[in-house]
């Protein structure tokens, strides 16, 4: 059960990392993604971005090795995919020890609020600069309202 | 590991939750999740939910299918025992909800907490 439980996850984060490999093989649009409607349902609500908008447009541009219009997209494009790396490392050496990878790092609550105020603080930058450059009209429009 | 013997309050409308998720274009979620990690950890008397995990989550949605998985498997059952009621594994419901409809998962895991407060 327990190594099964890792693999399964495991493999979750191998479908995630690769799937910007898929779009970017497939998709013979995979340039427009900037331009394209959003799959968001918070976006397609509200017209406005959630706070993980753009990490797999982000992650596309990475993969593609567009570095700075990675981090345009989105800051955690970058670390989202070391994140990712790191975790199928670590779910994958549990299964094969048989036993979890200790990481006291994930339980500091210090760490945890400092993240938050970061990412918080991002979110609501990202929010104003977004709002302050598109009209009314272009955030309506990216929702199912219009 | 730290051990924890309060349950901190997080009484909220589940209503609440969505709307404050929405008004807050999702920043509130961000929050609401390490209060709820916060909850979880108090009721297993130990770590069972990992607040910097839980911050991720608020972002980055195959996290936050991550997260509603281990609040349905390895939380849900600790406050079942704490209210002695029947155990449900709702698991594969909240990690579907919260990876298309978090602020939805959000409501349920709120409806399911506020029953500590009763």
């Amino acid at each position: 059960m327990f190594v099964k439980q890792r693999l399964i996850w495991a493999g979750i984060i191998f479908v995630f990392l690769i799937f910007p490999v898929i779009v970017i093989w497939f998709d013979p649009n995979v340039d427009l993604i900037g331009s394209r409607q959003s799959f968001c349902p918070f976006k397609l609500l509200t017209g406005l971005p959630c706070p993980g908008c753009g990490c797999l447009k982000s992650m596309i541009s990475l993969y593609r090795g567009e570095i700075v219009q990675s981090m345009r997209y989105h800051l955690l494009g970058i670390p989202l995919m070391v994140l990712f790396v790191a975790g199928f490392a670590v779910l994958i050496i549990s299964a094969i020890r048989k036993k979890d990878i200790p990481m006291p790092w994930l339980y500091n609550m210090k760490l945890a609020y400092g993240v938050a105020i970061a990412l918080g603080t991002y979110h609501l930058v990202r929010l104003a600069v977004y709002i302050a450059t598109h009209s009314f009209y272009e955030i309506a429009r990216e929702s199912v309202w219009m | 590991m730290q051990v924890i013997n309060d349950i901190p309050e997080f009484r909220k409308d589940p209503l609440v939750v969505l709307l404050l998720g929405i008004i807050t274009c999702g920043l509130y979620l961000i929050y609401w999740n390490l209060k709820v990690s916060k909850v979880f950890n108090a009721l297993a008397g130990h770590e069972v939910l990992s607040p910097v995990v839980a911050v991720f989550a608020g972002c980055i949605w195959p996290v936050n299918m991550y997260f509603f998985f281990i609040v349905g498997r390895e939380g849900f059952p600790r406050l079942y025992e704490y209210l002695q009621e029947e155990p449900k594994d709702q698991s594969i419901l909240l990690m579907i909800l919260g990876f298309f409809f978090p602020m939805v998962a959000a409501m349920i895991v709120q409806a399911e907490i506020n029953k500590l407060y009763r």
